[in-house]
């Protein structure tokens, strides 16, 4: 019961319906933000807010499956989330983003850390680590972006029941920052923006450990206090 | 069924042409069982609706009574629920997808109006979609409230919304307690705790079995007759334009 174990920690996880190419389940984002954030709520003996299932995905424009919320609207449901902690003195809350494109949630949590200050709100690094224990796990960084080594590599290890073999790899020759300009559908044609081919169920172990180590740490060190 | 475990590929091949969006209220106590009963719900009523449906995943906060304390209470305001309703349905309808169902939450099996239970700005919400996009046909159901009659003839004119989830959750407990994902196996485990700890209480998951059934039918019937009706009126009035 919360009430009996009043936690200090919420951990809230935002995901996305959007398409992944072929080879992946729309769900890919929200299925990774689900697994991630209640892996860091065990390690933070925290209390596990259901992931937020739809986000920002309108960049994807015509892809069929894609389904998103506005910013202000994502803006406005974790501002009401905090309020619900805050009216029962959960003070602090770790918001475990797995879509890139949601970018609101940064001035969002800004600002709610000014309206509440006695609370704490904390957005974790989405990037995935590419090294550990000085071995490097990704063998792409900078070209992959969606649908590719990374997110390929974390569903084989987490669902790969539901992971195609057909692949696709795709680098376009501009930078990320044309998805300000233009959506997804008129960049790449199959939706990939990376090296799927790449990506292995090892790969996604140990990205998967070595991100939730980052995570822990970092909120540990954020919330200062420990588990 | 198109879920969220298929990929884009699936609406070139086999465009959908219902969407299925459940929306469940988020308190820790009841959270696990609530969104169980309706994903499962969910799932029977899109793989028994004639066409090619898309089942989306719970959206898991609502709006709940203002003065609900209960710890671990997490509560939208209602301006952000029609937000969430606005764009999700939007999203959807921008896709092609024309006919829209928002599953919202159980409802009560002794609801008789048109007001939903608990929930009244889904309904506000949906409203002002249709009228904003007049080739969009979004309706929101409550499972409990369409079967409340069917509910009734079985178990009796004083049932209630416990009584009923309880039965379902026997009978689904019965068939799907050892079979589900680790996450979900823990939610029945609890379940199952819990009903064991009610000392004399017979399972019921044979009465559970044909509410279950009844409840199904029942959202399939008035999704298709409702569909059914607004295609005809939108018929006639367009003949008469």
């Amino acid at each position: 019961m919360v009430s009996e174990m009043k936690p200090d920690i919420a951990v809230l996880g935002v995901g996305a319906i959007e398409q992944h190419g072929s080879h992946l389940p729309i769900g890919t984002d929200w299925l990774i933000a689900k697994e991630l954030s209640k892996r860091v709520a065990i390690a933070l003996n925290a209390l596990l807010l259901p992931a937020i299932p739809i986000s920002m995905s309108e960049c994807h424009g015509s892809f069929g499956g894609t389904v998103w919320i506005k910013p202000a609207t994502l803006s406005a449901v974790v501002k009401d989330l905090v309020l619900s902690l805050h009216e029962q003195d959960i003070l602090n809350l770790l918001v475990v983003n797995c879509h890139g494109g949601n970018f609101v949630l940064n001035p969002t949590i800004h600002q709610l850390n000014h309206e509440y200050p006695d609370m704490q709100i904390i957005l974790s690094d989405e990037t995935w680590p590419m090294s550990s224990n000085g071995k490097s796990i990704f063998e792409q960084s900078m070209t992959d972006l969606h649908a590719g080594e990374i997110e390929t590599s974390l569903m084989m290890f987490l669902y790969p029941e539901f992971v195609k073999k057909k692949r696709v790899d795709y680098v376009p020759s501009f930078g990320r920052e044309f998805l300000d300009y233009v959506t997804m559908d008129q960049i790449s044609a199959e939706g990939v923006w990376g090296c799927s081919s790449k990506g292995t169920a090892d790969k996604g172990s140990r990205a998967m450990t070595a991100q939730v180590e980052k995570i822990t740490a970092y909120a540990l060190n954020k919330f200062r206090m420990n588990p | 069924m198109i879920s969220v475990y298929d990929s884009a590929e699936l609406f070139i091949d086999s465009p959908a042409e219902i969407a299925l969006l459940p929306l469940v209220g988020f308190t820790p106590s009841s959270y696990g069982t609530t969104e169980l009963l309706i994903t499962e719900i969910c799932k029977r009523v899109t793989d028994q609706l004639p066409v090619e449906t898309f089942l989306l995943p719970p959206w898991p906060y609502g709006t709940l009574p203002e003065n609900d304390e209960r710890a671990g209470v997490m509560v939208l305001h209602y301006e952000t629920m029609a937000l969430v309703v606005h764009d999700i349905v939007k999203s959807l309808f921008d896709h092609g997808i024309k006919k829209i169902v928002v599953i919202n939450c159980l409802g009560s099996v002794n609801s008789s109006s048109a007001l939903p239970d608990e929930n009244s700005i889904v309904k506000t919400a949906v409203r002002q979609l249709n009228y904003e996009n007049p080739e969009l046909s979004a309706i929101w159901v409550q499972p409990f409230r369409v079967s409340g009659e069917h509910l009734k003839r079985l178990y009796g004119i004083e049932v209630t919304n416990e009584i009923v989830e309880k039965s379902i959750l026997d009978y689904l407990f019965e068939h799907k307690g050892a079979t589900e994902s680790e996450d979900e196996r823990a939610v029945w485990k609890e379940y199952a705790n819990s009903i064991s700890a009610c000392n004399g209480q017979e399972n019921e998951d044979a009465i559970g079995e044909k509410a279950f059934a009844e409840i199904i039918e029942a959202v399939v019937d008035y999704v298709m007759k409702t569909f059914s009706s607004i295609a005809m009126i939108k018929d006639i009035k367009k003949s008469g334009d």
